[in-house]
């Protein structure tokens, strides 16, 4: 008697364990529903397409398709200019990367603090902006020509012309263009950034006579390390993007300096060499996600008593 | 937890957001324009091509259709000339033909036209000459005959005309009020009354009317070549004696003839297609493509629309064994009713009479197949974005399945490095019609890559510089340092090109000469050494221009030893006597340094045909490509340059040492009658030949850095060395790049 009592409380016990489960798979459908286009645009414009490179870089050609498995890959690593443009794309990005993050971050500090004409000085910052790059590329080439105006001024100072796109020089100029355009940006983010940090925080360690630099470094940049993280990947997306500033100004085929991992992915797509193209993204991209793997890693650590 | 409803105010708001993003996408993929609308062929309009058996038409004088009876005006040229006038009756094929009565010897009909009625109003010219055929008088007759030929009237024009002496009419038609407009290319056009009184002239200003005829709605349209390119089309207002705002149409090649169309069109063939242009709005779009009705689009010769929606065409068939001139009815059928034939496409960069004419005979004598030909020439016959567009559709996976490789730059080898190109001897052996070793052995060495063949060249040019043989004794080849040697030793008033400026040094001594500057194998560069820095500086001294001088032409510093190479193509047997003939001495053929001393480069000259690996019946491909190199084509009328095989080199010697009468040649203050070669300057021109082993080519991305950096250098705001630096660093990522 019992056992059936058991039973019946049991079969009781089920029947909401059931509608609720029901009902979970239903709203689960239709959040589904209300997903599907956004889920299908990045498959078809994003999974599916690194897919494909994946196996254009596994094959011969794409046309007969014979698996090589690492043969490309191998091949891209002996390539010459591919090991120049990697050089050079990191050496650009190890410089441009953290000086457009420090130099953002000492010019948000120093507008967060009640200077004169702050407001204006964030419009200017951020106007590079707005600025066309077509516009971008004729400022730098009035500018830095072999027959610009920097050389006029070299010249009257008794120095020799510059060439500044086909010299060793011409990093420099990249690297200014770099700055110049995504600085104010970065600054933005910095200034809303430091707006979020707790006026009581400061206060209490005012009070504790903490000096300033151990405010700024256990609680400003305790507090700013999420902005750090987001500043320095959009630094490091913004440095491969710089190849589109370069090409305008150099074209196909730049001064060994100048030449970057775009720059070998551009040209071997238009010789359709698709498996060098496709081993050269999948490398680069293996590269991307080690990097912003140890970036999020150091900002978990660093960060991770403001989460709590 | 409130209940989920479809029907509450935010559920709404999602799905008509949802949908109306979907909905944004609707509109992708859509092609542009209408059916039959610039973008494109309507898909449900097939026309297919009825030959009528129309009399004779290779003298074709005019002719029109005019409620199913078409009227032919043409002349015959015997031992006397004659004009007949035929009739065809479109619905029942019955004819008619009537030799036109009171023709003179000392006439000759100038222009014609046919009313509606099937009368003719005729031009005649009657022209005196002296006993030493020197002009003296023209009298122009206006007549007029009925639509059986019969005479009605004749009088003298000359003074009502008012046309100059030695005005030639190209221009004759009447308006729907009974106008005449009449004119020429060099002279205004003028308008006349019914009565044939001259009421005035239409000022074209510095437009050159190269066609006029009225649409089907009465609207006189003049066609010219347009300023910027393309043809233009103009309402004529006859009454207001002016042309009306041009309208730039899609035609760029061919004459800027226009027939008229339905309506307010004007017809016209472009390519391979046939346009119509609404002259009120300025509208194109394309009827259809002729190539579909497997009829060669070169041999069009005129156009007129019928009330049913076909057209009829006329033509002339000059590439065919007595083809000759005819007519037949374009004629729009249900696409069910053609029979289904597995289509291939062969694309090319502007589709050669050839081409078009070797697929029409594949199509018309194939029931299981048809060839389709793509074309990627520009309108502004940009060669660049053609193979770009052409390299783009490969890329996407929408592969030809042949492709047709003549020029100088078609980038084949790197396509069949990629697998793209399949190797065409695998091909020849199963088809056993030729083997390889019917392929010049030279020509096999040239096109070969690691033994097998990618393309199938028809015939070929030989490039180099001719010279002669007693200033280049024991060299092989123009090594850039050899060039400069030479430099040295000549006399003040000698050069060793004709264009000897700065650019034309450059592309004799680097970029014709590439491979004394680059190792494509080692992928090593050599643009940092003292010998490119001794080029450069040379060519610095030289002019920025080339300075012309009217006292003195090529072919005079030639014979005199003032100009010492000629940079040249040979495709005949009579180019190599006629240069020879120029220098006035023993000449020789030499080139630049290659894989091996020769020099001498080959181009490729007529189709050249390659299979790309996706193409699922290659052995029907192959069917095409080989006709390219068939004792047919190349004893026809399209083949042009030396054959690529050793029947058709055979013959093609046989020909040039027995050539009929005489040929003259000219150049500038030179001329000579060509006769049968001799059978020594078939074997100087063969000695020629044989060294030619390599293909020419022309690497434009290395030229390109090149040009970019000497000329700063040449302004003199770099010096020798930097400019070299320069280009060595730049060029060499470009070659290691493609290791």
């Amino acid at each position: 008697m019992k056992k059936k009592t058991s039973e019946a409380n049991v079969k009781k016990a089920s029947v909401p364990r059931k509608k609720a489960t029901k009902r979970i798979w239903k709203t689960r459908a239709k959040l589904g529903a209300f997903l599907a286009p956004s889920l299908g645009g990045v498959s078809v414009f994003y999974a599916v397409p690194f897919l494909v490179v994946i196996f254009y870089a596994l094959v011969d050609n794409p046309i007969s398709k014979r698996f090589v498995f690492l043969e490309n890959f191998i091949n891209v690593f002996q390539n010459q200019a591919f090991q120049l443009a990697a050089w050079n794309t990191l050496k650009f990005s190890l410089v441009a990367v953290p000086l457009a993050v420090i130099i953002s971050l000492l010019m948000a500090f120093l507008l967060d603090e009640r200077i004169p004409f702050a407001s204006k000085f964030r419009s200017v910052y951020l106007s590079p902006m707005m600025v066309p790059i077509a516009s971008i590329i004729l400022v730098f080439q009035v500018l830095f020509n072999y027959n610009g105006v920097i050389n006029v001024v070299i010249e009257w100072f008794g120095g020799n012309q510059i060439d500044w796109f086909k010299s060793d020089w011409a990093p420099l100029v990249v690297l200014l263009l770099f700055l110049w355009k995504n600085l104010g940006y970065n600054m933005i983010l910095f200034l809303a950034a430091l707006g979020t940090i707790p006026r009581e925080a400061m206060e209490v360690a005012l009070l504790e006579s903490n000096s300033a630099w151990k405010m700024f470094w256990h609680i400003k940049i305790r507090y700013l390390s999420p902005t750090i993280l987001f500043v320095t990947i959009m630094s490091l997306i913004s440095s491969f993007k710089v190849f589109r500033e370069v090409y305008l100004l150099t074209g196909d085929y730049p001064y060994d300096s100048l030449y970057t991992l775009q720059h070998f992915m551009n040209n071997t797509f238009r010789q359709l060499d698709y498996q060098k193209l496709s081993s050269a993204a999948i490398i680069m991209a293996v590269v991307m996600v080690i990097i912003i793997g140890g970036l999020y890693i150091a900002e978990n650590h660093f960060g991770k008593d403001m989460e709590e | 937890m409130r209940k989920f409803s479809l029907f509450n105010r935010r559920s709404l708001t999602a799905l008509t957001l949802s949908v109306a993003m979907v909905l944004g996408l609707v509109g992708c993929g859509k092609e542009d324009g209408v059916a039959g609308g610039s973008g494109g062929i309507n898909p449900d309009v097939v026309y297919k091509a009825e030959y009528l058996a129309v009399p004779d038409m290779n003298s074709v004088v005019n002719w029109k259709e005019t409620d199913g009876t078409l009227h032919i005006l043409s002349a015959i040229y015997g031992e006397k000339r004659e004009y007949k006038l035929c009739t065809y009756n479109l619905a029942d094929g019955s004819t008619t033909e009537t030799t036109m009565e009171g023709v003179t010897e000392d006439r000759y009909w100038s222009s014609a036209i046919f009313n509606e009625d099937g009368s003719l109003e005729v031009i005649e010219i009657k022209e005196d000459y002296d006993e030493e055929w020197n002009f003296i008088s023209r009298e122009m007759y206006f007549n007029k005959y009925d639509s059986n030929g019969t005479p009605v009237s004749s009088e003298d024009a000359t003074e009502k005309l008012q046309l100059g002496e030695d005005a030639y009419i190209s221009h004759f038609m009447k308006d729907a009020e009974g106008n005449y407009l009449i004119g020429s290319w060099d002279m205004p056009l003028s308008i006349y009354s019914p009565e044939l009184e001259k009421v005035g002239e239409i000022s074209t200003g510095n437009t050159q009317i190269d066609g006029l005829c009225m649409t089907q709605s009465g609207k006189v349209v003049a066609s010219s070549w347009g300023m910027n390119g393309g043809v233009d089309v103009a309402v004529v207002d006859v009454a207001g004696k002016k042309l009306g705002t041009a309208i730039n149409t899609e035609k760029t090649n061919g004459s800027a003839v226009v027939w008229p169309g339905a309506g307010d069109t004007v017809l016209y063939m472009n390519g391979n297609q046939l346009y119509s242009c609404d002259v009120v709005t300025g509208e194109t779009a394309v009827v259809m493509d002729i190539m579909d009705m497997d009829v060669n689009p070169d041999i069009i010769q005129s156009v007129y629309p019928l009330s049913d929606g076909s057209f009829l065409m006329s033509y002339h068939d000059w590439y065919s064994e007595g083809g000759g001139a005819g007519m037949f009815i374009a004629k729009p059928i249900d696409p069910s009713e053609v029979k289904e034939r597995i289509e291939l496409t062969v694309a090319t960069i502007y589709a050669s009479q050839e081409l078009n004419d070797a697929v029409i005979k594949f199509n018309q004598s194939n029931e299981e197949y048809r060839i389709k030909v793509v074309d990627y020439m520009t309108d502004d016959w940009d060669f660049d974005a053609a193979l770009t567009n052409l390299q783009n559709d490969i890329v996407a996976g929408n592969v030809p399945d042949m492709i047709d490789m003549r020029g100088i730059n078609m980038p084949w080898r790197n396509w069949a490095a990629k697998g793209i190109l399949t190797d065409l001897y695998p091909l020849m052996e199963a088809d056993g019609e030729y083997a390889k070793e019917d392929l010049l052995e030279n020509v096999r060495e040239a096109y070969e890559v690691d033994g097998s063949l990618y393309i199938l060249p028809s015939t070929v040019t030989i490039q180099g510089l001719l010279v002669k043989e007693k200033f280049v004794d024991g060299i092989t080849t123009l090594s850039p340092s050899v060039l400069l040697e030479m430099e040295k030793t000549l006399p003040e008033d000698t050069d060793l090109f004709w264009y000897n400026y700065q650019g034309e040094i450059m592309y004799s001594m680097v970029y014709n000469n590439m491979d004394s500057w680059l190792d494509y194998e080692k992928g090593e560069c050599y643009f940092n050494t003292d010998e490119f820095k001794a080029v450069l500086a040379y060519a610095k001294e030289q002019p920025a221009e080339m300075v012309w001088d009217d006292s003195v032409t090529l072919p005079g510093q030639l014979a005199a030893d003032k100009v010492i190479f000629y940079n040249v193509g040979m495709s005949q047997v009579p180019d190599y006597q006629f240069n020879k003939y120029v220098f006035g001495e023993d000449i020789t053929m030499i080139g630049y340094p290659g894989k091996d001393d020769d020099g001498v480069r080959l181009v490729t000259n007529g189709c050249a045909m390659a299979i790309t690996e996706q193409c699922e019946h290659k052995d029907v491909a192959w069917q095409l490509a080989k006709t390219f190199i068939s004792e047919e084509y190349l004893t026809g009328i399209h083949a042009w340059g030396i054959p690529t095989t050793q029947a058709g080199l055979d013959n093609f010697i046989y020909e040039a040492q027995h050539m009929e009468g005489e040929h003259g040649y000219s150049w500038d203050d030179v001329e000579m009658s060509i006769t049968s070669a001799t059978d020594e300057e078939v074997e100087e021109f063969l000695a020629i030949l044989e060294k030619a082993d390599e293909l020419q080519y022309m690497d434009t991305a290395i030229q390109k850095i090149i040009e970019e950096e000497v000329a700063p250098y040449f302004q003199g705001q770099k010096s020798e060395e930097e400019v070299a630096d320069i280009i060595q660093s730049r060029v060499d990522i470009y070659l290691k790049e493609n290791m």
